[in-house]
């Protein structure tokens, strides 16, 4: 057991430094690219799918209604961990070329887990937060790859303007929607974050047969709906074995995991970051705001991981960290507020999917589903593609980030010609969404500016998500909440309005928290379900973990 | 006093001025005590008060116009009737209230300060701003008779009491004040939880339930008004409250995204073509993620929504694909689920047991009421009630005009409220169609325009229910015993709130909180149905009656006929939605049917059937009390008994009797009924009666007994003036308790001095008791002195406020109630007060019930008997 292990985990603060103490005894660790190469079985497509995968990693699937989230683990093989899996021949079916452009081959522990990071971040940076990075067009691949793709995309209204037809125009089909850092853990491996839309199942079936990713006998472990509703299928599809795991269980584990194991991967606003006042207001001007918030985050990352390469020798980096916080936008939960004798439990996990559920955790392995709301992520897609054509989760945020609901929604000042401050509550406070529609003749001005109807959708959604939040965290008790799922996903707006909600209404005494990976945390957790201590590979994991 | 400005009458004094406004406005079209004491006295009805009255309030909300708005029935002042003669003066009942010594009684009548009067609720929609001014225009709301020449000011809430302030100025010249539209929102809806009995009600899984309300528990409660948007209110006292938390998911949502999604015109259509919806098709329910199976760990079935709207994500379909249908129930269900889960989490939150829903989004659409108390049910493991008001979206108007000093209608109890339905807006639950009424002629020709249309709206032709999934996701919403209807015919109507100072609850009742006066409950359907087609086989029979009553002519067969419709039209709105008008019970029903003939100005369709009665029976008097007085002291209790119960099949409410009518004299039907009379009786507690009632045993006689008399006819000369006489012969005082307004054939307040003077000629028991009780004034005799007088035992007769066959103890005239103080007997006689209603009735004090019963079905339910069976239960006085 790690020294982290023992310990609980009293904030959350990435315990980066428990992740760089690796036991001696694994000795010297083998670089991966020395496992053979099967060239036989590879057609040049198939090294764009689970890039990074080789037939050791471990897999988790959280199989949701709308996404399937998939997170695995590439173990760095040492060879006594390799003498002691036998029967798990280090052989890759997969294209190990890719892998010399890819940042986790990772020979030594602490220079090359620094400079990965560095060169991801590099690569990030320069791509920019709407450039499509490179996960994803592999994904494009795919779409030649495979015809079972979409038709092309419907433009549900004639008179849509131009930004929305590029914006359905550039849909095409793609296994993978969205992509996350990977995250390192020294000297062990690196996970893996991928999803991919639930519908596309037969066809993740079909690739995942193709390549026989994962050996035969072994299962894979998953939770989500899915994992009931898909078993068969992996079955007679893929061969595949699922080892179901429960699925809020395997969230909070996944958090807890997560939270712990990935740098800088919880985070949240500052106080007295918003002092608009109402939910809404700092929302309307937010534009440069946003832009800023981007730029410090990958500031920050960078910056971070620059200095996490100075000091990684350092027991526990905290100080590290803590200076980087320091005026930055975005934070990392190593404040200085929730340490010493504040606890971190009991929290609340508002995980935001298709639906959302909230938990109520009160010790690592120990929560309670308290709620939970239909007026999720889904609802948010759902009711902005019937409303505006666009066909993607991105492409809806995007429209919605161009968006100015004041013409849709109805808001306190419309009604009360001001704040109404008896109540509390501020001009701009949505008094009720899509409320204006109801005055005759807007419906057909509505229909025509999608990027407005997309903003509604989403204030609608995230504020009502915040609200039952604020108040199941009251009823709860606790201190902190912790917002994750997909529907968060590169998705600052309702994470802003989320924030500055929660530090409204509870007057700066309950704060909203955020995952970087914020869709995997269930199938962190079903990754994990499915390790057995006894193996020296699975062992990586869960030795890094302080669940045990 | 909420005014308390206004000082009580004074008292003493010989002039007229002294008489109180004692009934300011009970219901009572043409009656007489109304109209001359009106005439006499019309500054003593509202001291200093009548300037300062404005007539209405609005809400003038994003989509809809409430308006409330208040008369005070002008129309009686044009209509004294000619009966008048017929009336027991006023002054003349209350030098006999005096000389009994009620002086309380008086206290009483001094000291109101309510205006009584009449509150109707009515709506428009925003956009037809214009409607609403010119109904306001019409019914010359806004014209202040005020001496003081100021300009007129409006009481108004909402947001566009700002928006529409100059567009009020422009058209009638009123100033609007601005009320906070909380505090009138919980203005409202203390005053509806207060002063209307069967305003709040439970909704659960299609069953609609009425809550009584005890105000002394009725905080703290949770206020939800889905309007725009929701407003969530902590109410923990009168004008205590606070705005907690609301949600921006509201009305306006549904109605906004709603146009959007389904291309809908209206807000009723999205509600109306959500019946046949089916929401699987749209959202995810957790079947569609688990394959069909529950998510039982956490108690999640498969037909729980995970995610509203879930399902149009992943599907290539365009907007159109959808149907509208399963859209608008989705976004009906995720906005009532919403809401109903954010209310709980704030009851939580207060630890509040009661949450009320208010707002015109509700509309009395029983699946949005079920998915709301599901969700609050659900959430709450059944801790947490939701209810609902009736009165849903007036609780903002109705507190603005609340607002308006010195209204003191803040102080209203239920027992001060009766709510009537007569055709018009209160029939359409407030909605207006075609020009305000004004008169009967404007009635009768609304009825013949709107009615089938009033019935349309309120009943559409039956949609067929198509299995609708899931309700929050658990259960499917049952509809009413699976009837086929459409859920927009169970909303409930608005009725006009008749404001009546001078009714109370009657203070002998043992229990006044869980005192239900309807024997026989008309929740059940069969029961019901029964009751209803029993009233609708017995129309055009009553028509006929009617009509000839008023002379047969061509105006009598108009009204006639327009009585039918109305009256039909209650009778089909009562089949579909029992609940319309509050709780059902036969009591109302009968009740209903009086009021509708008032409605159309039909004042007393039996009376030359009661007078021809009353002769006939006042023949055989002298010879009936001859015959008593020859028996034994001691053995005439038994036939005085026998002869009450015998003459009580006289009762042209029964069907069975009509037709005995029909084959012989009523003197011979007498005689018939007479000799069948044989005890044992199928309810027979006569000796328990008699024993209280031996001279020598160990009780006194009773000092004063009200007896409720029932029919006009051998029913009150042959069998209850003789009881009353042998009460008298014992030296108990004897108020004989009539109906304030006729019903059927019973006998009136206005009609028994008359009947006793009548008899008072062949008895000087009578005459004398009579004279004491100042019911004989103006043939006061020489001969008695007012010596002899001091030692007479009085007879009263009293008026106990109700215009129904049956009576409803939780709201009697005040003088009634005055009388209870010393009353230890009560007799109640007859069908309709003792077996309808009371049958099950406790009071503080010896009781007899007495009644011949019928109808064979009640006699079966009831007593377990058989038609003309006969009921004498004597409950005596529960001694400690």
């Amino acid at each position: 057991m790690s020294e982290a292990g023992s310990s609980r985990m009293t904030t959350w603060k990435a315990q980066a430094p428990a992740a760089l103490i690796v036991p001696s005894s694994l000795g010297e660790s083998v670089p991966l690219h020395m496992t053979p190469q099967p060239e036989s079985l590879l057609s040049p497509a198939d090294s764009s799918f689970l890039k990074g995968a080789s037939a050791l990693a471990r897999f988790g699937l959280d199989i949701g209604g709308t996404l399937c989230k998939v997170v695995f683990f590439e173990p760095v093989v040492t060879p006594e961990v390799q003498a002691s899996a036998p029967a798990e021949t280090p052989k890759s079916r997969l294209s190990r070329t890719s892998f010399v452009d890819d940042d986790v081959e990772t020979p030594s522990l602490e220079a090359d887990d620094a400079s990965c990071s560095n060169g991801y971040h590099e690569n990030r940076t320069s791509s920019g937060a709407t450039t499509v990075e490179s996960l994803e067009y592999e994904g494009n691949e795919d779409s030649s790859m495979f015809k079972r793709s979409k038709p092309t995309p419907r433009v549900l209204n004639a008179k849509a303007d131009g930004s929305k037809k590029e914006h359905s125009s550039r849909q095409a089909r793609k296994m993978w929607v969205s992509s996350h850092d990977p995250v390192h853990i020294p000297g062990r491996g690196t996970l893996y974050f991928k999803c991919f839309e639930t519908w596309k199942m037969e066809e993740f079936l079909a690739l995942t047969k193709e390549h026989s990713l994962v050996k035969k006998g072994r299962a894979l472990g998953a939770t989500g709906g899915g994992a009931r509703k898909f078993k068969d299928q992996f079955l007679q599809i893929a061969g595949l074995h699922l080892e179901r795991a429960d699925e809020l269980h395997s969230l909070v584990r996944g958090i807890d995991f997560l939270a712990r194991h990935a740098h800088h991967e919880s985070f949240e606003f500052p106080l007295g970051s918003f002092q608009g006042g109402a939910i809404q207001r700092p929302l309307k001007e937010m534009t440069s705001d946003e832009e800023d918030l981007h730029e410090d985050r990958r500031d920050f990352r960078s910056s971070n991981s620059q200095n996490h390469s100075e000091s990684n020798d350092d027991a526990n980096g905290e100080e590290a960290q803590g200076t980087n916080l320091n005026g930055s936008v975005l934070a990392t939960s190593g404040n200085g507020r929730l340490e010493g004798t504040e606890a971190l439990y009991p929290y609340l996990v508002v995980n935001i999917g298709s639906g959302v559920s909230i938990l109520r955790v009160d010790a690592p392995e120990s929560f309670e589903r308290v709620g939970g709301t239909s007026l999720g992520g889904s609802t948010f897609l759902g009711l902005a593609s019937a409303l505006t054509g666009c066909t993607t989760f991105e492409e809806a945020i995007n429209l919605a980030t161009e968006g100015d609901s004041t013409q849709i929604d109805m808001l306190v000042g419309d009604i009360y010609g001001g704040d109404y401050t008896e109540m509390g509550l501020a001009a701009t406070t949505v008094a009720s969404s899509f409320g204006k529609l109801v005055q005759p003749g807007r419906r057909e001005a509505a229909m025509k500016t999608p990027q407005h109807l997309a903003k509604a959708v989403l204030l609608m959604v995230t504020n009502n998500i915040g609200s039952i939040a604020m108040l199941h965290a009251r009823a709860a008790g606790v201190r902190q909440i912790m917002f994750t799922g997909s529907f968060l996903h590169e998705n600052q707006l309702a994470m802003r309005l989320l924030a500055v909600a929660m530090e409204f209404w509870s007057k700066g005494n309950i704060k909203a928290v955020f995952l970087r990976h914020e869709g995997h945390a269930g199938a962190m957790g079903a990754l994990l379900s499915t390790l057995d201590p006894l193996n020296p590979i699975d062992n990586l994991v869960l030795d890094a973990s302080c669940s045990h | 006093m909420a005014t308390g400005t206004v000082s009580p009458v004074p008292e003493g004094g010989e002039n007229g001025s002294r008489t109180p406004p004692i009934r300011p406005l009970l219901d009572l079209s043409g009656a007489a005590i109304q109209g001359s004491r009106e005439d006499k006295n019309p500054s003593i009805l509202l001291p200093n008060q009548s300037e300062e009255v404005s007539h209405f309030a609005v809400d003038l909300g994003g989509s809809l116009i409430k308006l409330v708005y208040f008369s005070r029935r002008a129309e009686l002042t044009n209509s004294v009737s000619s009966s008048g003669s017929r009336a027991l003066s006023p002054v003349r009942k209350l030098d006999h209230l005096r000389q009994g010594g009620f002086v309380a009684g008086l206290r009483r009548y001094g000291g109101f300060p309510i205006l009584g009067g009449r509150l109707h609720f009515v709506k428009f929609e925003t956009s037809k701003v214009n409607d609403c001014l010119d109904f306001i225009q019409s019914k010359r709301l806004h014209i202040v008779d005020a001496k003081e020449s100021k300009d007129g000011v409006i009481k108004a809430t909402g947001g566009g009491a700002f928006k529409f302030a100059d567009l009020f100025k422009e058209r009638l010249g009123v100033t609007i004040d601005k009320e906070d539209e909380m505090g009138c929102l919980v203005a409202g809806a203390n005053f509806l939880l207060r002063a209307i009995r069967d305003e709040a009600f439970t909704h659960l899984e299609g069953e609609k339930e009425f809550v009584q309300i005890d105000h002394n528990d009725l905080y703290p409660y949770l206020l939800v008004n889905i309007g725009s948007g929701v407003s969530m209110i902590k109410v923990v006292g009168e004008g205590q409250y606070e705005r907690v938390s609301g949600t921006n998911v509201g009305g306006g949502t549904f109605w906004g995204l709603g146009r959007l999604l389904t291309k809908c015109k209206t807000f009723d259509e999205i509600l109306e073509i959500s019946q046949s919806g089916d929401n699987s098709a749209i959202d995810m329910l957790v079947g569609d993620i688990y394959g069909g199976l529950d998510y039982s760990k956490i108690g999640l079935s498969a037909s729980t929504i995970a995610s509203s709207f879930g399902k149009v994500i992943g599907q290539d379909k365009d907007l159109s694909e959808y149907r509208r249908e399963d859209i608008a129930l989705s976004l009906l269900r995720m906005i009532s689920y919403n809401i109903g889960q954010v209310a709980y989490l704030n009851a939580l939150r207060y630890g509040l047991k009661r949450i009320f829903f208010s707002g015109f989004f509700i509309r009395g659409h029983a699946y949005t009421m079920d998915t709301m108390s599901f969700a609050i049910r659900y959430w709450s493991k059944g801790e947490a009630q939701a209810m609902f008001l009736r009165h849903e979206g007036f609780l903002g108007a109705l507190g603005a005009f609340l607002s308006y000093d010195k209204h003191g209608l803040s102080n209203l109890t239920a027992h001060q409220c009766v709510e009537r339905f007569p055709m018009g807006a209160p029939y359409a639950r407030g909605e207006i169609y075609g020009p305000p009424i004004h008169d009967l002629n404007g009635k009768i020709t609304w009825m013949d325009k709107f009615v089938s249309k009033g019935n349309e709206i309120t009943a559409p032709v039956p949609t067929s229910y198509n299995g609708t999934t899931g309700l929050g996701g658990f259960e499917r919403p049952l509809a009413r015993s699976c009837s086929l209807r459409s859920d927009a015919s169970a909303a409930l109507n608005v009725g006009v709130l008749h404001l009546v100072p001078s009714l109370e609850p009657f203070p002998l009742l043992a229990d006044k909180q869980t005192y239900e006066p309807n024997t026989v409950d008309l929740s059940d359907q069969s029961e019901r149905e029964y009751w209803l087609k029993i009233l609708s086989d017995n129309l055009a029979d009553l028509v006929e009656k009617a009509v000839a009553s008023e002379g047969g002519d061509a105006d009598a067969k108009r009204r006639g006929n327009a009585f039918a419709r109305a009256f039909k039209a209650h009778l089909s709105r009562l089949r579909e939605e029992p609940a319309a008008y509050g709780k059902l019970g036969l009591a109302n029903l009968l009740e209903m049917r009086e009021e509708c003939l008032r409605e159309f100005q039909f004042q007393d369709v039996y009376l030359a059937i009661k007078q021809r009665e009353n002769e006939a029976s006042m023949v055989v008097l002298p010879d009936l009390l001859d015959e008593l007085d020859s028996i034994e002291p001691s053995a005439r209790l038994l036939p005085l008994i026998e002869g009450v119960l015998a003459a009580n099949i006289f009762d042209w409410g029964s069907r069975a009797c009509v037709e005995l009518y029909h084959s012989g004299t009523i003197l011979e039907i007498y005689r018939m009924s007479r000799n069948k009379m044989k005890r044992p009786w199928r309810v027979d507690d006569f000796d328990a009666f008699y024993e209280r009632m031996q001279p020598e045993g160990p009780f006194k006689p009773h000092k004063r007994a009200l007896l409720f008399v029932d029919n006009s006819g051998a029913d009150i000369v042959l069998g209850m003036i003789p009881l009353a006489r042998e009460l008298l012969r014992r030296g108990t005082e004897v108020v004989l308790v009539a109906n304030s307004l006729p019903a059927i054939n019973d006998v009136t307040a206005l009609e028994l001095p008359g009947i006793i003077a009548a008899a008072a000629k062949h008895c000087e028991i009578l005459r004398k008791a009579a004279t004491a009780g100042g019911l004989l004034v103006d043939v006061l005799n020489d001969d008695v002195t007012e010596k002899d007088l001091a030692k007479v035992p009085f007879l009263t007769v009293v008026e106990n406020g109700c215009g129904s066959p049956c009576i409803d103890f939780r709201q009697v005239s005040s003088e009634l109630a005055s009388l209870a103080e010393d009353t230890d007997l009560i007799v109640l006689e007859g069908m309709g007060r003792a077996l309808h209603t009371n049958f099950n009735a406790k009071f503080k004090c010896d009781v007899l019930k007495l009644a011949m019963v019928k109808n064979q079905r009640l006699a079966e339910q009831i007593i377990n008997g058989s038609i003309y069976d006969c009921v004498c239960r004597f409950e005596p006085k529960e001694r400690s």
